[in-house]
């Protein structure tokens, strides 16, 4: 099974970051991980091909959830569609995988390259859901 | 477990348009208001000069390569480093690239369903509804050319989407033959898929429904774009020209001394400046010769351009231009159409040259000092101006970017259409969409306008006695 994991974030927006640093955290313990600022097609673009996916996102709340695919359209500039429409659209034409979609709630987004301490906190129960998530999948 | 992400981070900037109508139901006022994060350009102060090209390409999600670019070209200057002529061509092929596919995704994904549907429910009005009326295998061709430009980003570029190439001086990375060929080959790809785009949109370019949506918005502006030394339009490099709503140019300017001839309008109801022709001056929210609003973007670049650097693209441009400057706002559309075809005709032509497989990148930086960039975004002229210290650090640092330069105008347009299409207070779905089709034609980008980083939808709201009878959220 081909896997991959997908941080989504803005490196330069403080705690909207978090995404990007699990998928890094995750890259280095091996797994095939990557970083995308861009939501909506380009998203839905990186991951097709493959059969299951993991992206990871903030959201503005507490804890940790998962997301319904249906609810993750919201990260959508004026240019761009939203990531369930990309979805269906690449999903008539490739193989789209199947997607967990993790968000780590975040109270205030400011610029800044740093991430908070509650945020921070929060990554390695973030990382074990996913390794778990992974397992499940068969995913060394 | 399901949960409700409203708003998600990334959701900072709303764009919000604001209708007001008069006892009669009326439009008497409208305006575009885009939201301000403040402190990016703060942000910047202070870091490394060489980190610009990186840092700025974060701004937004929508345009990257463009701010990579701007930041690169302004690091030339500011450095002293004119580079070599390959390094000069890979930049312009990446460019090219960037263009292509995101004149594609403007086209068949968002605005381009205005014109190819027309007014259709809501529920068809996207690229689900293009696919059921146009078939299966154009879906595939959108999805496969705009996967090829993005290849061909990622070739030159070093990254997917984040390009990472560009530096003070020229390009970290050249291509080889077997890169050259590969590029060719997608290109010449590229450019079938255009001349196809162009056809089927020609079908509609043809028919009634076209008039009437050209009917919604002309406003005699005066138009800004970059030209070649030959006077044609060049996404890269070049200067920039500026032509009055009759077509003569009233300045040709450098890097150096663009940002002489614009000045800053402010209004209390908006964050987002509006610029105009400081030797015109501001007269308010008019068009016209005594105006000083301008416009950016494909219609502008086509507008101030005597022709394009491609056969293909030059034969379109001399059939929509037929010697007029062209006024009508969802002209834009065919605009960006021919810029399509050029921007894969262009590709094609840099990567068949010898010399785009040369190993002189780079030329070595000098001292640092003041830098400004130009290159022109798929929605028009970007402007990154920073001044170093002399450690080459960044002591300032002001970008001014598409969207800003058409604030004005993009005001001007919603507020003609609003009045053209909302009567005696009606106001349904398919009326509030073709005022947004108004805003849509400068396929606007307000995250970046703002330098609010991330995303924003639009809100649209219909006031009346104070009071809101309307309110949609528009995300796709």
């Amino acid at each position: 099974m081909r896997s991959i994991i997908v941080g989504v974030g803005n490196p330069l927006l403080g705690d909207d970051a978090v995404g990007l640093e699990v998928a890094r955290m995750l890259k280095e313990k091996g797994y095939d991980a990557k970083e995308a600022i861009a939501g909506g097609i380009e998203l839905a673009e990186m991951i097709a091909g493959y059969d299951f996916a993991v992206i990871i996102d903030a959201f503005h709340g507490i804890g940790i959830k998962e997301i319904d695919i249906e609810e993750y359209n919201e990260s959508v500039a004026n240019h761009d569609i939203s990531f369930p429409s990309a979805y269906k659209i690449l999903a008539r034409y490739t193989k789209m995988p199947e997607v967990k979609i993790i968000g780590i709630g975040v109270k205030k987004i400011e610029v800044g390259e740093q991430l908070s301490s509650q945020v921070e906190m929060a990554i390695p129960a973030v990382i074990e859901i996913v390794e778990k998530l992974m397992e499940e999948k068969n995913v060394a | 477990m399901k949960v409700s992400i409203n708003p998600i981070t990334r959701l900072e900037g709303h764009g919000r348009i604001d209708i007001l109508l008069d006892n009669n139901g009326n439009v008497s006022k409208a305006y575009m208001i885009v939201p301000e994060l403040r402190g990016f350009e703060k942000f910047c102060v202070g870091r490394k000069a060489e980190d610009m090209p990186i840092i700025t390409a974060r701004i937004c999600g929508v345009c990257p390569e463009a701010h990579h670019m701007a930041a690169a070209k302004a690091l030339d200057m500011a450095f002293d480093a004119d580079p070599p002529k390959t390094a000069k061509m890979l930049r312009e092929l990446l460019y090219n690239a960037y263009m292509f596919y995101d004149h594609c995704l403007h086209l068949y994904y968002l605005g381009g369903i205005d014109v190819l549907l027309g007014d259709v429910p809501k529920e068809e009005r996207n690229v689900i509804g293009l696919i059921k009326k146009f078939g299966v295998a154009l879906g595939k061709e959108i999805i496969q050319h705009r996967r090829y430009a993005m290849e061909i980003v990622k070739m030159l570029g070093g990254r997917e989407i984040h390009p990472v190439a560009a530096v003070a001086g020229g390009v970290s990375k050249g291509i080889d033959e077997k890169e050259r060929e590969e590029i060719e080959a997608r290109a010449k790809s590229c450019i079938e898929f255009a001349r196809k785009s162009m056809d089927l949109f020609k079908e509609v370019f043809s028919g009634n429904r076209w008039n009437e949506l050209l009917g919604l918005d002309s406003i005699k502006t005066y138009y800004m774009g970059l030209v070649d030394e030959k006077n044609r339009v060049n996404y890269y490099d070049g200067k920039v020209r500026i032509v009055s709503p009759k077509g003569k140019e009233i300045a040709k300017a450098s890097n150096k001394d663009i940002l002489k001839y614009i000045e800053e309008h402010v209004e209390d109801w908006s964050y987002v400046k509006f610029p105009y022709l400081k030797q015109i001056g501001w007269k308010g929210f008019v068009d016209g010769e005594d105006s000083g609003i301008y416009r950016v973007g494909p219609l502008a670049r086509i507008n101030v351009a005597d022709g394009m650097n491609s056969r293909a693209a030059q034969k379109e441009f001399e059939e929509f231009r037929n010697g007029n400057i062209v006024h009508e706002t969802f002209a834009y559309y065919h605009a960006r159409l021919i810029e399509m075809l050029n921007a894969a005709e262009r590709m094609y032509d840099l990567v068949r040259d010898d010399a785009i497989t040369g190993d002189d990148i780079r030329t070595m930086p000098s001292e640092p000092g003041e830098g400004i960039g130009i290159v022109e975004a798929a929605r028009g002229v970007l402007i990154h101006h920073y001044k170093l210290d002399s450690h080459g650090m960044v002591e300032m640092a002001n970008l001014i970017v598409a969207t800003t330069n058409n604030n004005a105008a993009i005001n001007m347009s919603v507020a003609n259409a609003a009045s053209k299409v909302i009567k005696k207070g009606k106001v349904d779905d398919v009326i509030l969409n073709k005022v947004e089709a108004a805003f849509r034609c400068y396929d606007p980008c307000l995250a970046c306008a703002s330098h609010a980083l991330g995303h924003s939808p639009l809100i649209v709201s219909i006031y009346q006695d104070g009071k809101i009878i309307k309110k949609v959220k528009r995300d796709a």
